[in-house]
C-alpha cells in the first residue's frame, strides 16, 4: 500500500512538473515529432485546455495527420479568438497560409484565416480520394485505379522501414501517411507550392506536415520512378525526425538521394544522368556549392545544376559511409539534432572534423568511379497533358527543331513511309548527346515495322541505358524480345515498364503469363490483382478502404 | 281627196283598194323571181361557158373576150324585160283590167269606183257610186292574188334554171378545170389548183428548169443575214421557218406556173416572159418541192426538190466544278462556272436547284454561247444550312418557230454547309492537306544525295518524281474551291507549285540528254538546293497545318470530352438519385458512343502522342464503364451507382486534361508571337542605327570630299545600270512566258536563273561592293547569251518560225548583254577610285569604325537567340539566320572600309548591312504573320471545342463526310442555340425598311432564317 501511495505521488508530482503546454506540441510539430505533438494535443484536450493556441495546435495536428476538414474546422472556431493568441507560445510558427507564394499575413487573424482557408483547400481534394490503410501505412488516393498503387507503395514501403530506417536510427513512430493526388493541379493545391515552381523545377512530391505528398504515376504521361520517389520522401520524414528538422537541405538531399533505392536495391546506384553530370564537372571543375543548394535545390538556376547538387551531395553521403561504416549517417543526425552544423558533423564523422580533408577525399572517390560520361538530359516535368506531344521527352523538350524532325518522321510513319521517317528521325538525334525516348520508340517502331527487329531492339537497350524510366520504350522492347522468344528479358522490360507506369493492363497481363510460365504463382498472382483492379473488378468497395 | 264621217254615204272602198294593192306586190314578186332565175340560169351558161372555154385550151384573153361579150348581152336582155315587166307589173289600171277580165260580172264597175276613190265626179250621183263600189266589193271578195299570178307561171323560168345548172354541172364535171379554179383562172390569179389526181405522178409532162438562184431569208431568231446561192441544184435547207424563194427559168413558154412544197396547195408562181419563174415556200421540215406550169389546158411540171430542214437544236449547257458533290457555306459563292452554246441563240439561262428556280440572264439579243461564274450564293439561291440539292443551269433558246427548247447541264450536288459545318470542312482540308504534303515529300526526302551524277540519272529521276504532286493535286481537285489563293493553304499550294516546278524544270533541263557538256559542279549545286528549298517548304507547312490541326484536334476532343462530362455528371446524378438499371445503361450507351468518337478523332488528327494518351484514358473510362454494366447485370444496383460515380470523376479528370493541354497551346502560341515581337523591336534598332551610321560616312564624304562627286556619279551610273539590267531580264522572262506551254524546260529554267542573276548583280552594285557586282554581272552578261543561244536553239528544233515571244525575248537579252558589258567595264574602275580619301574624311571614318564594330556585336548577339528561336517556332523563320549573318558580313566588311578610309565601300557594306537587317525583320515578321495566321486559324470559329453535337443541325452526323464515328447524334436542344451576333444581325435585318410589296416577302425570309 505504502509503495502504491508513494508511487502515485511520484506519478502526480511528475505529471505537476510536466504539464503539457501547447507550445510544447508547437515544438513537437516542428520537430517533426507527431506522435508527441499527437500527446499533448491530447493531454491538453484532457487537461480541459481550450486557449486559443490549444485549439490551433489541434487544428494543426488534426492537418499533419492528414484531417483537413477536421483542420479547418479547428481553425474556423478558432477565428473570433485569433486575436487571443499568444505568439511566444506558437514556438516560432505563427499562423500563416503555408502555400508558399502567400504574402505574409497583416495580422494574427489575417494568418488564422490564411491558414484555415489552405486547410479547406486541402480539404476539398482530400473529399475526393479514399484512404487505404495497410498496417501501419495509411495511403490516401484516388478511387480510380489509383488503387493499384497501394500495395506496391506499402511494400516499398516497409521494404525502406526494413533496409534504410536502421541506417538513419531508426524508423519514426506512429504512421506512415502517404497521399498519392491523381492529377497536377490537387497535388499543387494540397502541396502548396506555386504551380510554376512545380512545373519549372520539376518537383512531383514533397515530404511535409508528418505526410508524403506524392503525385501518381498517371500524372506524368508514361508514369515516372514513382516508387523510389515515395521512399525519397519518407526518408526526409525520416532525416526530419532524427535531426529535429536541423538538416539543411544538402544534407537532406544527400542522404535521401544516397538511399532512395536501397529498398530495392542492396548497393547504392548512381543514375546515369548523375554520373554525366558528375563527370562534367570533374573535368569542368564547376561545382555547385553549399551555399548556391541553399534554400532550396529547386532554387537552382538550371535543371543541370540542381541534378549535379543532387549528385554532389549523394555521393558525398554515399563516400561517407563507405569511408567508415554505414551507421554514419545515424552518427551524423544526432550531431545535427544537437544543433552542431552539418558539414562540421560530417566532418567530425568522417575523419574527426575537417570537412576539406573529407571533401578533397569525396573527389578522390570520384575519379575512382567509373561515371559515364555522355550527356544525358533531364526529364522534363509533365503535368496533366502538355501543348506539344514533346513535352515529355528531355531532349525534345527543349529541342523545338530535333521536336520537328521527329514529327514529320511520326507523320510519314503515320502514312506507311517507313524509310522517309527513319530519315527524319535519324536527322532528328542530337549530335552531343543521347537521343530522347520518345524519338528512339519511334525509331524502334519504325524499325520493327520494316521488320529490322534486332536493330529495334539494339536502339531501344542502348537508349534505356540513359533513359531507363522510358515505360513506353520497355515496353516495346518486352514485346520484341517475347517475339523472339527472349522471355527472360521481355519479363525483365515488363517488369521495368509496369514499375514506371503500373497503369497498362497489357502490361500486367504479360507479366501475369510470362511469370505463370516460370511457375512463380505468387509474383503472377501479384499482377493479377493489379489487373482486377485495373479492370474495376472489385471496384468500387476495394477491401481494406474506407471513404 | 277623203271621205268625211259625216258623209255617211261614201263608199267604202278600201278592200278593193287593197285587193289591187297586193295585186301590183304579186306581180312585182313574179318578175323578180322569174328574173332571178332566168339571171340564174345566164350564170350557169355563162360559167358552164367559160369552163368549156378554159377546159378547151382557150387562152384567158379570149375566154374573157367571149365571155365577157356573152353575159354583157344577157345582162342587158334581162335588164330590159325587167324593167318592162316590172313596170307592167305596177301599173294599177293593168291589175284592174286584170281583175275584171277575172270578174266578167264587175262589168266596169271596179274600175269606175277605183277611178274616183269613192268619191263621184261632179254631177254623179254618190249613192249610185256606193252602189256601184259595194257590187263591186261583192264581186270581187275571195278573191286571191294566186288566182291572177299562180307560181306556175314561174316554171318555165325555173326549168331554164334547172337546164342551165344541168349544163354547168356538166361541164364542170368534165372540164380541166373546176368552177373555182375557172373562176381563178380567169381572175388571173393563181394557177389553177391542180387536184389530187394531178399531183400523182403521171398525167404532166415534165419540164425542164434550169438557172436556179435560192435565196434564203432565215427566221429573225436566227440572226442570220439572208443568202442567196446561184446555180443551185434546186435542194433547198435551212431552219424551220426559212423562207426560200426559188428563181428558174423554164426552157419553153407558159401562161402560168405554180409552186407546191410539201403537199400543200400549190401557190401561185411569178412568171415573167413566161419562162422566168419565181415562187417561194417556208421551210417546214423535210419534203420535197416542185413548179407547175400551165399553157391553156396543157399542164407540165418540173422535176421534184429536196427540202432539208436544218433541225434547230436545244441548247448544250456545261458546268465547270471540281466535283459532283460539293460542300460550300451558306454564305460563299458556290465554285462553280457555266457555258451554255445554243446553234441559233440562247434566250435565256436560269438555275435550278431542286425544285426552285432562278434566273441568271435574260437577253434582248440573243447570243450563242454564253458563260461565267455561277457567283450566287446558297443563301440567294433560297438554301438553308443542312440543303443538299441538285444544281442544274438550265438555258432556253430563242427559237420562235418551233417554240423555245431547253437544255439542261448535269446535276451537281450541293450540300449547304453552316459555319459549324465549314470550320469542320476547314479542318479535313488542312487535314487532308497535311497528309497529301506527306505523302509528296515522303519521296522527296529519301532521294539520295546527290540525286544522281550523270544527265541520265537526272533525266530519270526527273521522270519519275513529277508524280510525286499527285497526291496534292488530287487534293486540288477534290477541294478547288478550298484552295483560293487568299487562304494560307491557297497560298502554300501555290509556292509549292512553283519551287517543284523549277525544281523539275530544272532537272529535265540538265537532264536532257542532248545537252553534250559534262554536269558542272554549279548545276549540281543548284539543283541540290532547289531540292533543299523544296523539301524545307514542304516541311514548314506539314509543321504549320499539323499544329493546327493538332490544335483543332484538341479542340474538338476537349468538347467531345466535355460532352462526356455533362453526360457522366448526369450519370452520377441519377445514380445517386437511385436511377434504376435500365436508366443507367441507356447513359452508358451514350457515353460509350460518345467515347468511341473521341479515339477515332484523336486517331484521325494526331497519330502520335496525343492519340496515345486518348486512348489510354478512353481504354480506363470503358473499363470502368464496363464494370458498372457488370454490377448492373449482377443486380448489384448500390454497387453500380457507386461505380457510375467513379465512372463520372474518371471523365471529369480526362476533360480537365485536354482543356490543360488546350491551354498550354494556346500560352505557347502567345510567348512565340511575343517574342518575335520583342525581338522584331530589337532588330529594328540596329537597323535604324546602322542606317544613322550610314548618314554619318555619307555626311562625312560631302564635307571632307574624296574626289566623291565623280565616283557619286560613277556609282550613280552603276545603279542604273544593274537596274536596266533586271529590267531587260524579266522582259525577256516575259516574253518567253508568253508561250510558256510550248516551251522547252531550258528555255523557262535559265529565264529564271537569269533574272535571279541580275538581282544578285543589283544587290551587288547597291552594296557598292564593285569586285563581287563585276562578278555577279559577268554571270549575268553570260546568262543573258546562254539564254538567247537556247532560244535560237529551240527555235531550230521546233522547226517552225519561232514563237511569238522569241523576238521580243531575243531583242531584251541582247540589250541586257550590253548593258551587263557596259556595267563590268565601268565597275572595273570602280574599286581603285573607292580607295581615294583625304586625311581628314579618313579620320572622320576611323572613328566611325567602334560605333560599327559596337553594332557588329549586337548582331552576334542576337544571332545565337535568332537560331534559337527559329528552332523553336513550329513553322521555322525562313531567312532569318541567314539574314543576320549577311549583316553581319557586311558589317564586318564596313568596319574594315572604315578603318581603311575607303568612304563608298563602306557606303555600300553599311547600307547592305542595314538591308540584311531589314531583311531579317522581314523573315521574321513573315514568320510572325505565319505565327498569326495559324494562330488565327487555330482559333477559328468551329474549332472551339464547341461540346459534341454543338454543330449544325444538319452536320450532326456531317454532311461533311468527316464525322470520325460516323455515328448519328442528336443533340441536346439548347444545341441549337442560335449564336448571339447572328441573332443580332438577324434581328436587325428584319427592322431594316423595304419596299411594302416586298414586305411579306422580307418576313418569311426572317422566318426561314430564324428556323435554321
Amino acid at each position: 500500500m505504502k509503495s502504491w501511495f508513494v508511487s502515485s505521488l511520484l506519478l502526480l508530482c511528475a505529471g505537476l512538473a510536466q504539464a503539457a503546454s501547447p507550445r510544447e506540441g508547437f515544438v513537437c510539430l516542428k520537430e517533426g515529432d507527431l506522435t508527441c505533438a499527437r500527446r499533448v494535443v491530447d493531454e491538453l484536450t484532457s487537461e480541459g485546455d481550450r486557449s486559443p493556441e490549444a485549439e490551433l495546435l489541434a487544428g494543426r495536428v488534426l492537418f499533419h495527420e492528414g484531417d483537413a476538414a477536421g483542420a479547418a474546422a479547428k481553425l474556423g472556431a478558432l477565428a473570433p479568438r485569433a486575436s487571443q493568441l499568444k505568439l511566444d507560445q506558437l514556438a516560432g510558427t505563427p499562423p500563416r497560409d503555408p502555400y508558399v507564394g502567400a504574402e505574409p499575413p497583416a495580422d494574427i487573424a489575417a494568418g488564422v484565416a490564411g491558414e484555415r482557408r489552405f486547410y479547406a483547400a486541402t480539404a476539398e481534394v482530400h473529399a475526393g480520394l479514399i484512404v487505404s490503410r495497410v498496417g501501419d501505412v495509411e495511403v490516401r488516393h484516388h478511387p480510380g485505379v489509383e488503387r493499384v498503387l497501394v500495395e506496391e507503395a506499402v511494400e516499398a514501403l516497409n521494404l525502406a522501414r526494413a533496409r534504410i530506417a536502421p541506417r538513419l536510427g531508426g524508423d519514426v513512430p506512429g504512421l506512415v501517411r502517404l497521399e498519392i493526388y491523381p492529377d497536377g493541379q490537387s497535388f499543387i493545391t494540397a502541396s502548396g507550392l506555386p504551380e510554376d515552381a512545380v512545373r519549372t523545377t520539376g518537383v512531383v512530391a514533397i515530404s511535409k506536415w508528418n505526410r508524403l505528398l506524392v503525385t501518381s504515376p498517371r500524372v506524368r504521361g508514361g508514369g515516372y520512378d514513382w516508387k523510389d520517389t515515395v521512399v525519397h520522401e519518407w526518408i526526409h520524414g525520416v532525416v526530419s525526425y532524427h535531426s529535429k528538422d536541423n538538416a539543411p537541405v544538402w544534407l537532406q538531399e544527400g542522404i535521401a538521394k544516397s538511399m532512395d533505392m536501397l529498398w530495392r536495391e542492396d548497393n547504392f546506384v548512381l543514375e546515369v544522368r548523375s554520373q554525366s553530370l558528375l563527370a562534367g564537372a570533374i573535368q569542368s571543375g564547376e561545382w555547385v556549392t553549399f551555399d548556391q543548394m541553399h534554400p532550396s535545390m529547386a532554387l537552382l538556376p538550371t535543371a543541370d545544376m540542381a541534378g549535379l547538387a543532387y549528385a554532389q551531395v549523394a555521393t558525398m553521403m554515399e563516400h561517407l559511409q563507405l569511408s567508415t561504416d554505414r551507421q554514419a549517417l545515424v552518427r551524423v543526425l544526432k550531431r545535427v539534432r544537437g544543433d552542431e552544423d552539418a558539414r562540421q558533423a560530417v566532418a567530425e564523422v568522417a575523419n574527426g572534423g575537417d570537412f576539406a580533408a573529407f571533401e578533397a577525399s569525396w573527389r578522390a572517390y570520384l575519379n575512382t568511379l567509373d561515371l559515364v560520361g555522355v550527356k544525358v538530359a533531364a526529364t522534363p516535368t509533365t503535368l496533366d497533358g502538355e501543348e506539344s506531344d514533346f513535352a515529355g521527352d528531355p531532349v525534345l523538350a527543349r529541342r523545338q527543331d530535333l521536336a520537328n524532325l521527329t514529327r514529320l518522321g511520326e507523320l510519314m510513319a503515320e502514312r506507311g513511309h517507313y524509310d522517309a521517317a527513319l530519315v527524319y528521325y535519324e536527322r532528328a538525334v542530337p549530335q552531343d548527346e543521347p537521343p530522347g525516348p520518345l524519338l528512339t520508340l519511334r525509331r524502334a517502331e519504325a524499325l520493327a515495322q520494316k521488320g529490322q527487329t534486332d536493330l529495334a531492339i539494339s536502339l531501344l537497350r542502348d537508349n534505356l541505358v540513359y533513359y531507363p524510366g522510358a515505360a513506353k520504350n520497355q515496353r516495346l522492347l518486352g514485346e520484341l524480345l517475347l517475339a523472339q522468344d527472349e522471355d527472360a528479358g521481355a519479363l525483365r522490360a515488363f517488369r521495368a515498364a509496369a514499375d514506371v507506369n503500373p497503369f497498362d493492363p497489357a502490361l500486367h497481363e504479360q507479366l501475369v503469363a510470362l511469370y505463370r510460365a516460370q511457375g512463380r504463382a505468387e509474383l503472377a498472382a501479384r499482377h493479377e490483382r493489379a489487373l482486377v483492379i485495373l479492370r474495376y473488378q472489385d471496384a468500387p468497395a476495394g477491401a481494406g478502404t474506407t471513404r | 281627196m277623203s271621205f268625211s264621217e259625216d258623209a255617211p254615204d261614201a263608199p267604202d272602198i278600201t278592200p278593193l283598194v287593197g285587193l289591187i294593192d297586193g295585186l301590183r306586190r304579186r306581180a312585182r314578186w313574179m318578175v323578180a323571181a322569174r328574173a332571178g332565175l332566168l339571171g340564174l340560169a345566164g350564170l350557169l351558161g355563162l360559167w358552164a361557158a367559160a369552163m368549156a372555154l378554159a377546159g378547151g385550151g382557150v387562152g384567158r384573153g379570149e375566154a374573157r373576150l367571149g365571155l365577157g361579150l356573152g353575159a354583157f348581152a344577157l345582162l342587158g336582155l334581162g335588164l330590159a324585160a325587167l324593167v318592162w315587166a316590172w313596170r307592167r307589173a305596177s301599173d294599177e289600171g293593168g291589175q284592174i283590167a286584170a281583175v275584171e277580165a277575172a270578174r266578167p260580172a264587175l262589168r266596169g264597175r271596179l274600175s269606175t269606183v277605183m277611178e274616183r276613190r269613192g268619191v263621184a265626179f261632179q254631177g254623179e250621183s254618190p249613192l249610185i257610186l256606193a252602189l256601184a263600189s259595194r257590187r263591186a266589193a261583192a264581186a270581187v271578195e275571195g278573191m286571191q292574188a294566186e288566182e291572177l299570178y299562180p307560181r306556175r307561171a314561174l316554171r318555165p323560168a325555173l326549168a331554164v334554171a334547172l337546164m342551165m345548172g344541168a349544163v354547168f354541172a356538166v361541164t364542170a364535171a368534165r372540164s380541166a378545170m373546176g368552177p373555182i379554179e375557172t373562176f381563178a383562172w380567169l381572175g388571173g390569179q393563181a394557177a389553177p389548183a391542180p387536184t389530187d389526181q394531178a399531183l400523182a405522178p403521171v398525167a404532166e409532162a415534165t419540164t425542164l428548169i434550169g438557172d436556179m438562184v435560192l435565196r434564203y431569208e432565215y427566221p429573225a431568231y436566227t440572226g442570220l443575214p439572208p443568202l442567196e446561192v446561184p446555180n443551185s441544184n434546186g435542194e433547198a435547207h435551212g431552219p424551220p421557218g426559212t423562207r426560200v424563194t426559188v428563181r428558174a427559168r423554164t426552157a419553153e413558154v407558159f401562161d402560168d406556173a405554180s409552186l407546191q412544197a410539201y403537199e400543200a396547195a400549190p401557190e401561185r408562181s411569178e412568171l415573167v416572159g413566161g419562162r422566168d419563174v419565181s415562187g417561194s415556200f417556208a421551210i417546214a421540215g423535210e419534203g420535197v418541192y416542185r413548179f407547175f406550169f400551165n399553157r391553156g389546158a396543157e399542164r407540165q411540171r418540173s422535176p421534184e426538190f429536196t427540202i432539208t430542214a436544218d433541225p434547230d437544236l436545244p441548247p448544250t449547257v456545261t458546268i465547270e466544278a471540281a466535283a459532283d458533290r460539293m460542300e460550300v457555306s451558306w454564305d460563299q459563292v458556290i465554285p462553280l462556272s457555266w457555258e451554255a452554246r445554243d446553234d441559233y441563240g440562247l434566250a435565256r439561262v436560269l438555275v435550278r436547284v431542286g425544285r426552285g428556280e432562278k434566273e441568271l440572264r435574260s437577253l434582248l439579243t440573243p447570243q450563242q454561247v454564253l458563260g461565267e461564274p455561277l457567283g450566287l450564293t446558297p443563301d440567294k439561291l433560297g438554301l438553308k444550312a443542312g440543303d443538299e440539292v441538285t444544281l442544274h443551269i438550265v438555258a432556253y433558246d430563242n427559237d420562235e418557230i418551233s417554240g423555245s427548247k431547253a437544255g439542261e447541264s448535269r446535276g451537281v450536288r450541293i450540300v449547304v454547309l453552316g459555319p459549324k459545318g465549314e470550320a469542320r470542312r476547314q479542318l479535313k482540308i488542312w487535314k487532308d492537306l497535311r497528309d497529301a504534303l506527306v505523302d509528296v515529300l515522303a519521296g522527296f526526302i529519301v532521294d539520295p544525295s546527290p540525286i544522281a551524277k550523270d544527265r541520265q540519272g537526272i533525266a530519270r529521276w526527273a521522270g519519275q518524281s513529277s508524280g510525286r504532286f499527285e497526291p496534292m493535286e488530287q487534293l486540288l481537285d477534290q477541294y478547288w474551291d478550298g484552295f483560293d489563293a487568299r487562304t494560307m493553304e491557297g497560298r502554300m499550294v501555290e509556292e509549292l507549285r512553283r519551287l517543284g516546278a523549277a525544281l523539275l524544270r530544272f532537272a529535265q533541263e540538265i537532264g536532257d540528254p542532248r545537252n553534250k557538256l559534262q554536269l558542272s559542279e554549279a548545276d549540281l549545286t543548284t539543283l541540290a538546293e532547289l531540292h533543299d528549298e523544296l523539301v524545307g517548304q514542304l516541311e514548314i507547312n506539314i509543321l504549320m497545318l499539323d499544329r493546327i490541326v493538332r490544335y483543332r484536334a484538341i479542340q474538338t476532343l476537349y468538347g467531345l470530352a466535355e460532352t462526356m462530362t455533362a453526360q457522366g455528371a448526369d450519370l452520377a446524378a441519377r445514380a445517386e438519385a437511385g436511377a434504376a438499371a435500365g436508366e443507367l445503361l441507356t447513359r452508358l450507351g451514350q457515353l460509350d458512343e460518345v467515347s468511341e468518337k473521341l479515339q477515332n478523332t484523336a486517331k484521325e488528327y494526331d497519330g502520335g502522342a496525343l492519340s496515345e494518351l486518348v486512348n489510354d484514358w478512353m481504354a480506363d473510362i470503358g473499363r470502368a464503364s464496363d464494370r458498372t454494366r457488370q454490377l448492373i447485370a449482377a443486380g448489384d444496383e448500390a454497387a453500380a451507382q457507386q461505380m457510375a460515380l467513379l465512372l463520372a470523376d474518371q471523365i471529369a479528370r480526362f476533360a480537365a486534361t485536354l482543356q490543360s493541354m488546350q491551354r498550354k497551346m494556346d500560352e505557347t502560341t502567345e510567348e512565340d508571337e511575343q517574342k518575335i515581337k520583342e525581338f522584331i523591336e530589337e532588330l529594328e534598332r540596329i537597323e535604324a542605327a546602322e542606317r544613322a551610321l550610314l548618314a554619318e560616312t555619307q555626311a562625312a564624304r560631302k564635307a571632307e570630299g574624296n574626289g566623291g562627286d565623280d565616283l557619286t556619279s560613277l556609282w550613280a551610273e552603276a545603279d542604273r545600270l544593274a537596274a536596266r539590267l533586271e529590267v531587260l531580264t524579266r522582259e525577256a522572262a516575259s516574253a518567253i512566258l508568253l508561250n510558256a506551254e510550248d516551251r522547252f524546260d531550258a528555255e523557262l529554267s535559265r529565264s529564271e536563273r537569269l533574272i535571279r542573276q541580275a538581282s544578285r548583280a543589283a544587290r551587288a552594285v547597291g552594296a557598292r561592293d564593285a569586285v563581287t557586282a563585276r562578278q555577279e554581272t559577268q554571270r549575268a552578261m553570260l546568262g543573258a547569251l546562254d539564254l538567247h543561244g537556247t532560244i535560237s536553239a529551240a527555235k531550230g528544233w521546233r522547226g517552225e518560225s519561232g514563237l511569238s515571244g522569241d523576238a521580243a525575248a531575243t531583242k531584251a537579252l541582247n540589250e541586257a548583254a550590253n548593258v551587263a558589258q557596259e556595267l563590268v567595264e565601268l565597275l572595273s574602275g570602280a574599286d581603285e577610285r573607292n580607295n581615294r580619301a583625304s586625311p581628314a574624311l579618313a579620320q572622320k571614318l576611323q572613328r566611325q569604325a567602334p560605333t560599327q564594330e559596337t553594332l557588329r556585336d549586337d548582331v552576334l548577339e542576337v544571332t545565337p537567340f535568332a537560331r534559337e528561336l527559329a528552332e523553336q517556332l513550329p513553322m521555322g523563320a525562313p531567312g532569318l539566320v541567314e539574314s543576320l549573318e549577311g549583316a553581319d558580313r557586311e558589317m564586318r566588311r564596313a568596319d574594315s572600309a572604315l578603318e581603311r578610309a575607303r568612304v563608298v565601300e563602306a557606303e555600300g557594306a553599311e547600307e547592305a548591312a542595314a538591308d540584311r537587317v531589314r531583311q531579317a525583320i522581314e523573315a521574321l515578321s513573315q514568320a510572325g504573320a505565319a505565327m498569326g495566321e495559324m494562330s488565327a486559324a487555330m482559333q477559328q470559329e468551329g474549332g472551339q471545342g464547341g461540346r459534341e453535337g454543338e454543330e449544325d443541325a444538319e452536320s450532326a452526323d456531317g454532311p461533311d463526310g468527316d464525322d470520325p464515328g460516323g455515328r448519328i447524334e442528336l443533340p441536346n436542344p439548347e444545341e441549337f442555340r442560335t449564336p448571339d451576333e447572328y441573332r443580332k444581325a438577324l434581328l436587325e435585318g428584319m427592322q431594316a425598311t423595304v419596299p411594302e410589296e416586298y414586305e411579306a416577302q422580307k418576313r418569311r425570309y426572317y422566318e426561314e432564317l430564324v428556323r435554321q
